[in-house]
């Protein structure tokens, strides 16, 4: 039987309900490696759990009910606390394993091979994470550069290998390159060559941060591979407008790849939240949206975009030690 | 194909060269240069940044030159000098920055000291390779590859770069041994100076591509 895997438990796919599809909840890139060099940026930090719920109210209230939180260890995923968020934001909360950029990585990723990399990501899903019993629902794979290379590489093919033995979903960071850096715009091809030379079935693969360099050609190419792709970084205009988000999308449905389209806001640093003038968890349900609406998404596609696609990707039928 | 186009894993220090630009005092000291400048338009403060990205870079050249050295790889100092009439471009004299032969602030910082058997490259423009025959020096030598860092790095380290990348070589820009005038303006700058043949590395992974260590 297929299941979502949640913080707080098997659920079955179909109440799963409006999902923000690459979220954050708990996180402290303050704990990265990074070199001591002059910069100014605001680290992605959310360490207050009262305000993180107060945060998802309007999300609640907006109709969402499942957040995926994507932070994997190495920079602060703390499961008992994501338990902590769900019980009392009334949401289903889907955490990771996995691993994110380089300088992210838990201190023992360096020097392991990859073999040792699925190893610790399976003792994650078995017997939870965190020194926790909690267990985690999705993998993650990420690149900080225009190539997969090095240990990057090592731990994205130890994510595949797990992702053959689990059958769980794979989200991908592909933030590693400027507008015009590479072709397409992001490392999505990139992840998809690899992940099939692995032999995973690119339908269980989320090509993340796709409204950051986008080009639609790439898009298109990246579902009718198979692989679903997210916009999950609506709200943030410096990547790209939300007008544009939209125009993008509207080109894509019109093209017939509802079925493989989810929506995000990846909010991770307090300035994001409505605390600070930002615009929080619920931007993508309360303003997005009804953009959206207003350019000719109809119901039943943003009910794909919002709920069954979500419910299908993150679904999974747990067998053996993931039982 | 998994790779980019250029994938630097390794640089060999068989056709690597190490491009240090304008460590001068002009351009590293607060009481010379851009520091003087500031201070005379009584606006210091705002060059703050600048000099705390000048000097955290200055040690990471540093670094950088004793892991090419340990490595034997090609060393390329260039400069900004004044040697003379007519060897100055219209466009530098412009900007006011008279360096002539022996001036003081026209010295290399001690930090990145030339060795013998460098290459000491003095220029009269903004554009190491236009200015001079360092396309020349680098394909006699086979080098395939160049590490540039430097100041200033929105002036010209990115012009260095770009010229190198229109030259045929891989390049790799190492950003936190380059300063640029504000720290936004370094942000901007290495985010829009990747891509194609010109990579934006950090000094640590730099250094462990040329000693071979990095996996």
């Amino acid at each position: 039987m297929r299941v979502v895997r949640t913080v707080l438990g098997d659920i079955a796919p179909e109440t799963l309900g409006l999902t923000a599809a690459h979220e954050h909840l708990w996180c402290d890139q303050g704990l990265c490696r990074e070199p001591a060099f002059p910069r100014r940026y605001e680290r992605m930090r959310l360490r207050d759990e009262d305000m993180v719920v107060a945060e998802l109210a309007p999300f609640h209230a907006a109709g969402g009910r499942a957040v995926i939180e994507v932070t994997v260890g190495g920079w602060g995923r703390d499961m008992r606390r994501l338990a902590s968020i769900a019980r009392r934001a009334q949401l289903h909360v889907v955490a990771t394993s996995g691993f994110y950029v380089e300088n992210c990585l838990p201190c023992f990723a360096a020097g392991a091979d990859i073999a040792a990399l699925e190893e610790a990501l399976m003792r994650e899903l078995t017997a939870g994470a965190d020194d926790s019993p909690i267990r985690t629902g999705l993998l993650k794979a990420a690149v900080s550069r225009a190539v997969i290379e090095g240990v990057e590489e090592r731990c994205t093919r130890a994510v595949a290998r797990v992702q053959r033995r689990t059958g769980l979903a794979i989200t991908t960071h592909t933030s590693g390159s400027s507008r015009f850096q590479i072709p397409g715009g992001n490392a999505g091809s990139q992840f998809l060559d690899l992940f099939e030379a692995e032999g995973v079935d690119p339908s269980r693969v989320i090509i993340g941060h796709c409204d950051e360099n986008a080009d639609v050609r790439q898009l298109a190419a990246l579902m009718r591979r198979g692989a679903y792709v997210q916009f999950d970084v609506i709200g943030k205009l410096h990547w790209l407008l939300d007008e544009t988000r939209v125009e993008l999308l509207i080109a894509l449905l019109e093209r017939g790849h509802e079925d493989r389209l989810m929506l995000s806001s990846d909010c991770n640093r307090v300035s994001e939240l409505h605390v600070s003038g930002g615009c929080g968890y619920d931007h993508v349900l309360s303003r997005f949206v009804p953009m959206l609406r207003a350019a000719g998404a109809d119901e039943a596609c943003l009910h794909k975009l919002l709920v069954a696609n979500p419910a299908t990707i993150f679904a999974f039928e747990p067998k053996g030690m993931l039982q | 194909m998994l790779l980019h186009p250029t994938p630097l894993r390794r640089l060999a220090a068989s056709n690597t060269a190490l491009l240090l630009l304008d460590a001068q005092r002009y351009a590293t000291s607060r009481e010379h240069g851009l520091g003087l400048a500031a201070r005379e338009r009584a606006i210091t403060r705002e060059f703050d940044e600048y000099y705390s990205m000048a000097e955290a870079a200055l040690g990471n050249m540093s670094r950088l030159l004793a892991a090419a050295r340990r490595q034997g790889a090609l060393v390329v100092h260039a400069l900004l000098m004044d040697r003379g009439p007519g060897t100055v471009s219209r466009q530098l004299a412009l900007a006011g920055l008279p360096l002539p032969q022996g001036d003081p602030l026209a010295e290399l910082c001690a930090e990145v000291a030339p060795q013998s058997g460098e290459v000491i490259l003095p220029r009269g423009g903004y554009g190491c390779f236009a200015a001079t025959q360092l396309d020349a020096q680098l394909a006699a030598r086979g080098i395939e590859r160049v590490v540039i860092c430097g100041m200033l790095a929105n002036i010209t380290v990115v012009l260095a770069a770009r010229e190198a990348a229109d030259c045929g070589y891989a390049v790799v820009v190492v950003q936190d041994a380059a300063a640029s005038e504000t720290l936004d303006w370094h942000a901007v700058t290495m985010l829009g100076i990747a891509g194609g043949l010109i990579r934006v590395h950090w000094a640590d992974e730099v250094i462990e591509m040329l000693e071979g260590t990095r996996t």
